[in-house]
């Protein structure tokens, strides 16, 4: 009975500490002018505000090309690895979660004289922090793919695929992915979440993405840029919990798999 | 609906760091023909099956197929069966896809590639199993399926990798049947992988015993089994009692002075030292008189229709004997026995061997 007591407790405490600020944002974004009371207008003006609307969809085709790019570089490299040099997997994952360790504002420092070639070359859209985004996500992205290839007998399936006729490509397309759709899918989803909340890159780079944008329009309008920044959050809240509810399903789907044998060890375990 | 394709490998070597899996493994194989790979874990059975396939290079040495050098084909264009030991359907997929797998790779329209896929789930007598996945079947199962899509391809050859050892001994046996049917329904090469010696001499045509990355012996499952080329390939079948003496005109003489009768030929004159092999089943326990080796029953474990006994001779040697199980209880353990060998079943090896 205590112990119920005391989760429930700790489910109350970090339920406010999480959802309090939030609270509050909605509260302040939808305060009525002096007479008090509610009042929408601050929301409705996330519409109107051309330089907000651009900042927003810089931000929604970041997440997309980061996402795309993330999984084309990543997951071919990934799969070969696994495959032909096992080896460097150790080094891939050290390289992957540097990222992780390495302070925004050196990373920018290092940065910034390659993006004057990157400006040179592809014109100053602020498209371009794609590059410095994916190298921001590939820790996630790369937890999420390794788990998801670890899981399957990726070895025998792509060696079947091969003895079937597949080439390198089929086998990436038609077995690699079909069996890390979900991790495919958290990878894609973290990344899309991080890109959205992503600040000091864009601002210490100068694009003017959404996060650099809210920033901006705090120092005018603040109801504004507090209505946009919780929509923004609500946003990566919504897609972390489909993230969660994807992933919470394939684990049910194995459950109900008693069949489903632990691949044989034998010998091709000493060459995994 | 596929003619069988003759098989060459030839002089084939491939180390790992130093180590060597292949150390000139020549082996060929007929058209139409089934041979076994047998050999202990680690010999380099399965390296020589990837290599066949494809999947694995070679330092050294060639892969010839239907007389075409093959060698540095990739696999997906080398048109072989494979079937692994660990189960490998796509797990997305169901049966009838899985086995369809290979024909959509080669642009078969989709009428054509359902029917040979039911045609195949037939073959393996899955018929009506055609729409689960793989996670809905059983592993004997998921074995007949992969044997499917292999097939589904028209292969040239068909390899296969202890596609039984996962199973247990029932669906093994009922399986290693079903595979020799087909495989001699559809006349094509095949070449199996297995440590199980019963289950090599039992379906093939001929056994391949193979030891450190060679083949020690290449001949029908009944040569191998009475004639071993090597005290190698001896041990391997099943022979447990060696006795290391030296040839005297008819039989060899065992240091402790007792004599074995043996078939001596000309590779081992007199005064040679060898080693003589017997089966357990080639010694028999004697009741009437002295045998040519005496000693006492150590141990008895039941068989079935034989009971192995361990039995101690003087010189400390532990030989094994097999007795019909109804006549154990006539040699308990601790009893003294005789026993006599059948000169026509001791074979002699080189003793270095
Ligand atoms: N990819 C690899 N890397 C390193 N060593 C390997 C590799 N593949 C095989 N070997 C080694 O080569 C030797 C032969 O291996 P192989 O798998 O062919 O044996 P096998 O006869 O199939 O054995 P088993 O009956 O256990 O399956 C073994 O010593 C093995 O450790
Ligand atoms: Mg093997």
């Amino acid at each position: 009975m205590s112990v119920r007591l005391f989760r429930y407790g700790i489910l109350l405490v970090l339920g406010t500490f999480f959802l309090l600020p939030l609270f509050a944002m909605l509260e302040f974004s939808t305060r009525g002018g002096l007479e008090g009371g509610r009042d929408l207008s601050a929301w409705r003006a996330i519409g109107d505000d051309p330089q907000l609307v651009d900042a927003i969809l810089t931000s929604l085709q970041l997440a997309v090309l980061t996402s795309v790019l993330m999984l084309v570089l990543l997951l071919p490299t990934m799969v070969w690895v696994h495959l032909r040099v096992p080896v460097l997997r150790r080094l891939v994952e050290f390289l992957c979660l540097l990222p992780l360790v390495i302070p925004a504002i050196v990373l920018v420092v290092g940065i910034a004289p390659l993006y004057s070639w990157v400006t040179y070359f592809l014109g100053d859209s602020s498209l371009t922090l794609t590059f410095v985004y994916v190298v921001l996500v590939l820790p996630y992205a790369f937890r999420a793919l390794e788990s998801g290839l670890s899981a399957m007998d990726l070895r025998t399936l792509s060696e079947a695929a091969r003895s079937l006729g597949a080439g390198w490509g089929t086998v990436l397309l038609r077995v690699v992915l079909p069996g890390v759709r979900g991790a495919v899918l958290s990878a894609a989803l973290l990344t899309v979440a991080l890109v959205l909340g992503e600040f000091t890159l864009a601002s210490l780079l100068n694009f003017p993405n959404l996060q650099v944008a809210v920033n901006l329009i705090g120092k005018r309008d603040a109801a504004l840029s507090i209505a946009v920044s919780l929509a923004a959050l609500l946003l990566a809240f919504g897609l972390l919990l489909a993230l969660s509810i994807v992933g919470g399903r394939r684990r049910t789907s194995r459950e109900v798999e008693p069949l489903a044998p632990t691949p044989a060890p034998a010998t091709d375990g000493v060459r995994a | 609906m596929t003619s069988g394709t003759e098989v060459r490998l030839v002089d084939l070597h491939r180390a790992y760091a130093g180590v060597p899996a292949l150390d000139g493994l020549d082996l060929r194989v007929e058209p139409g023909e089934f041979v076994s790979l047998l050999g202990p874990s680690g010999c380099g059975k399965t390296t020589a099956l990837r290599v066949l396939g494809g999947l694995e290079t070679v330092d050294r040495g060639q892969v010839l197929v239907g007389g075409q050098d093959i060698t540095d084909v990739p696999a997906h264009r080398r048109d072989m069966g494979m079937v692994f030991q660990a189960y490998s359907l796509f797990p997305n997929l169901t049966a009838r896809d899985n086995v369809g797998f290979g024909l959509r790779l080669r642009k078969v329209s989709g009428k054509d590639e359902r029917r040979r896929a039911g045609e195949l789930l037939e073959l393996v007598g899955l018929g009506a199993q055609a729409a689960k996945y793989p996670h809905q079947m059983s592993g004997g199962q998921q074995q007949r399926v992969a044997l499917a899509r292999a097939l589904a391809i028209q292969p040239r050859v068909l390899l296969l990798d202890e596609p039984l050892s996962a199973l247990d001994a029932q669906v093994r046996v009922q399986l290693r049947e079903e595979i020799r049917r087909i495989q001699t329904e559809l006349a094509i090469t095949t070449l199996f992988v297995t440590h199980d010696q019963e289950e090599a001499l039992a379906i093939s045509d001929r056994v391949g015993v193979m030891s450190k990355g060679r083949l020690e012996q290449l001949d029908a499952p009944a040569t191998v089994y009475r004639q071993p080329a090597t005290p190698f390939v001896a041990e391997f079948i099943g022979v447990t009692n060696s006795f290391a003496g030296t040839v005297a005109d008819s039989s060899v003489v065992l240091p402790a002075g007792s004599r074995l009768p043996a078939r001596v030929v000309a590779a081992h004159p007199a005064g040679s030292a060898v080693r003589v092999l017997v089966r357990p089943g080639d010694l028999q326990v004697r009741t009437d008189g002295p045998g040519q080796l005496s000693g006492t029953v150590l141990t008895q474990s039941f068989l079935g229709p034989v009971t192995r006994l361990s039995v101690k001779l003087p010189s400390g040697d532990v030989v094994r004997v097999d007795v019909p199980s109804e006549r154990a209880a006539a040699t308990p353990t601790g009893a003294p026995v005789e026993l006599a060998v059948d000169p026509s079943a001791a074979m002699l090896a080189d003793a270095r061997g």
